[in-house]
């Protein structure tokens, strides 16, 4: 019950992970295909973001006081979330995000080319 | 992070996760999508992640539901699974 | 000037692809000439580059100047500087070939074509120099983007053989992810080296086998080795001619190159071939892809379709040799990096070239070919000849050294897989040269007094010059092939191997 405690997010991104392969492998309607794979990338995203961050952090921002009217600039490193990981994932985001326009764009042009977008019919119609 | 909220919010990303797998019209489960994308930016603020919240905010439930949606505008709407 | 090839290498291609976005908006005829100008470029850098390696050893580039455990490092020995000159040298010579083809099939894309062309370049390239592991995920994903758009440029099944392969290379480029993220909980690095440091310290840790896992795992199905391969043939055949000839030998040498810079860089020999005990598996793996690679091959009347299932049998080659944990084997698939980057590109113009001339490439359409586009055949015979493995061509010296490695750590099925292969490409290019050379069956004989001439129309200029420069250079690589391997395989094989 401990671990669970401490882990229950890296729990949310197995469960999370398996749900997004099923779909892209399992489902048959391509956009639920694409549905699956943003599921999947969010997963990963997820899992980076829980490793950098610890019970009761806040944001790594420089931090002041304010003593009659004289500001006093502060860090505490021990305060703060891993501000690493979350730069990474900001790159991954927007990966994720390019990938899912060119998917969506490839089921339009399939939808145009076969006049469906369900894998089975789509192969029937290619024999 | 407080325990209770931070709980329901797991949750509910699985529901909807699911839900927007499963819904066979795909306007909306591109709608649950978003909802989904939102919930996962509220779970990262709970996690002082901040940037990548409101980055998700725009990008993951703002752009890529306006791809769905457009998606979905464009092809039959109904999904047979 | 001197410090800054390495960067080079990646930041030209980078700003040509901008100012082709521009330039294509005015005048789309330039584009091509400033594609190849950029990749020449980068070309001369990664020369620069290769001979600085040689002569004093590991290059260390920070970019931004910070340094290397925080900030991005690119790292240049000898299998990056080769790898690097075989890949822009590849890249150029597809942007020469390419004017032709692009015009006849993708006459209103001319810009797009040559911008997503060289950002590619610029992805693989960057895969190949960086040595950040979450700089290359970033560089992966640049290099699968852009070649999904190039490969769905083929229209009709294309979009959804690209499709597929949208799907599998996510799933790829996020196990990949995965498996980094994992080292960076155990060791809070991203620098390859410096996780290199740290990692055996944790050597029976159950993370960093899980990691491996999914390390191997992603570059597994970016390279299409067996299990994995489903989204290549259907991919690549229906990609446009030009897009083939880069993404086909390009792609799937890059991912290899991946793998060996994780199994020895990252985790080391010595962890891989006696701590975990995945040998016999992967072998197994090579030598089915090998097989099934070939065999299906054997199966394909388009010419192009057997081509893309007899790189699924070289990536076997590959994979097999790097796993059998000798130094030959090692030697061998570092050198068949380059030789089949080199070959795949040489034989995949000349099918081009006949697409071009014929409008399709099946065995109808090399009938008479030998009359109609000699110097194209006769670069076609030089490919096959090194695809088979005759000396001096290439070929010949990378299975050689597989095969000794195989020997060596007494893998006899990897052995046997090899020697079918080069069997069953022989007889493919035997079928083809026959069609090409003898194909007038007895009833359509000429009679030599009727004037049946065939109307000679060789490929353009334009495509016979990088065809033939790819096919001399598989034989000049055979002919130094000591040369290239004393000179900078040698001195990058790591310790540990037998």
């Amino acid at each position: 019950m401990e671990w669970l405690q401490i882990n229950y997010n890296y729990l949310l991104v197995i469960v999370l992970l398996m749900i997004g392969l099923w779909a892209m492998i399992g489902k048959n309607n391509l956009v639920k295909k694409c549905i699956g794979m943003c599921i999947f990338q969010n997963a990963i995203i997820m899992f980076f973001i829980s490793m950098g961050a610890k019970a009761g952090s806040t944001i790594p921002i420089l931090n002041y006081t304010k003593v009659n009217g004289v500001k006093t600039y502060f860090t505490e490193a021990s305060m703060y979330a891993n501000p690493l990981t979350q730069i990474l994932m900001l790159t991954a985001i927007v990966v994720g995000v390019a990938t899912l326009g060119m998917a969506l764009t490839l089921v339009q042009k399939i939808y145009s080319e076969y006049g469906t977008c369900e894998e089975d019919e789509i192969l029937k119609k290619i024999g | 992070m407080i325990w209770p909220y931070d709980f329901g919010l797991l949750l509910l990303v699985v529901i909807t996760a699911i839900l927007a797998l499963n819904l066979r019209d795909l306007m909306g489960a591109s709608i649950v999508f978003g909802t989904y994308s939102f919930l996962m930016c509220l779970l990262w603020t709970a996690m002082a992640a901040v940037d990548v919240a409101f980055t998700e905010a725009a990008v993951g439930a703002g752009v890529s539901t306006v791809f769905f949606i457009a998606t979905a505008y464009n092809i039959k709407k109904e999904a047979k699974d | 000037m001197e410090q800054q090839y390495p960067v080079l290498i990646v930041i030209i291609p980078m700003f040509t692809a901008m100012v082709l976005t521009l330039a294509g908006w005015f005048k789309p005829a330039v584009c091509q000439p400033l594609a190849v100008v950029g990749l020449l470029g980068s070309f001369l850098s990664a020369v620069a580059t290769l001979t600085k390696v040689s002569a004093g050893g590991v290059i260390s580039y920070r970019l931004g100047g910070w340094e290397p455990p925080f900030g991005i490092e690119y790292r240049v020995d000898g299998l990056n500087a080769l790898v690097l000159v075989m890949v822009s040298l590849v890249a150029l010579l597809v942007a020469i070939f390419a004017r032709k083809p692009v015009e006849k099939e993708l006459g209103n894309k001319i810009s797009n074509f040559y911008t997503l062309f060289v950002l590619l370049v610029t992805g693989l390239l960057g895969m190949t120099i960086t040595g950040d592991a979450f700089n290359l995920y970033v560089l992966l994903e640049i290099a699968a983007l852009t070649s999904y758009a190039l490969l769905a440029m083929g229209r009709g099944r294309a979009y959804m053989a690209t499709f597929n392969y949208v799907i599998l290379g996510t799933i790829g480029a996020c196990f990949y992810l995965f498996g980094v993220g994992l080292l960076l909980i155990k060791t809070g690095s991203l620098n390859m080296v410096d996780i290199g440091s740290i990692l055996p310290q944790l050597a029976g840790s159950q993370t960093v086998l899980i990691a491996f896992g999914f390390l191997m795992a992603g570059v597994w199905i970016k390279m299409a080795l067996f299990p994995f391969h489903g989204w290549l043939p259907n991919a690549y055949t229906y990609a446009p001619t030009a897009t083939s000839c880069l993404v086909a030998p390009l792609m799937t040498k890059v991912s290899v190159y991946i793998m060996l810079r994780i199994m020895f860089t990252v985790y080391s020999a010595d962890w891989i071939f006696n701590v975990i005990q995945w040998k016999p598996v992967v072998m197994i793996l090579a030598v089915v892809a090998i097989l099934m690679g070939s065999f299906f091959a054997l199966a394909q009347r388009d010419i192009k379709r057997m081509l893309t299932y007899l790189i699924v049998a070289e990536i076997g080659y590959m994979v097999g040799g790097a796993w059998t944990g000798t130094t030959a084997g090692l030697t061998g698939t570092i050198y068949h990096i380059m030789a089949d980057g080199l070959m795949t590109v040489c034989l995949f113009m000349v099918i081009g070239s006949v697409v071009y001339r014929k409008g399709k490439a099946n065995f109808e359409s090399f009938k008479d070919a030998f009359q109609s586009m000699p110097w194209t055949m006769s670069a076609l015979i030089i490919g096959g000849l090194s695809m088979i493995g005759v000396p001096p061509t290439c070929g010949f010296f990378s299975k050689w050294y597989l095969i000794s490695g195989a020997y060596q750590s007494s893998d006899y099925a990897f052995i046997v897989a090899l020697l079918i292969s080069s069997l069953v490409n022989a007889i493919l290019f035997i079928r083809i040269v026959e069609t090409a050379f003898f194909s007038a069956t007895p009833s359509e004989i000429p009679d030599p007094h009727s004037h049946h001439e065939v109307d000679y129309a060789d490929s353009p200029v334009s495509m016979l010059i990088p065809m033939w420069v790819s096919a001399l250079a598989l034989i000049a690589m055979g002919l130094y092939t000591g040369e290239i391997v004393t000179r900078w395989i040698q001195p990058i094989l790591p310790g540990g191997l037998i």
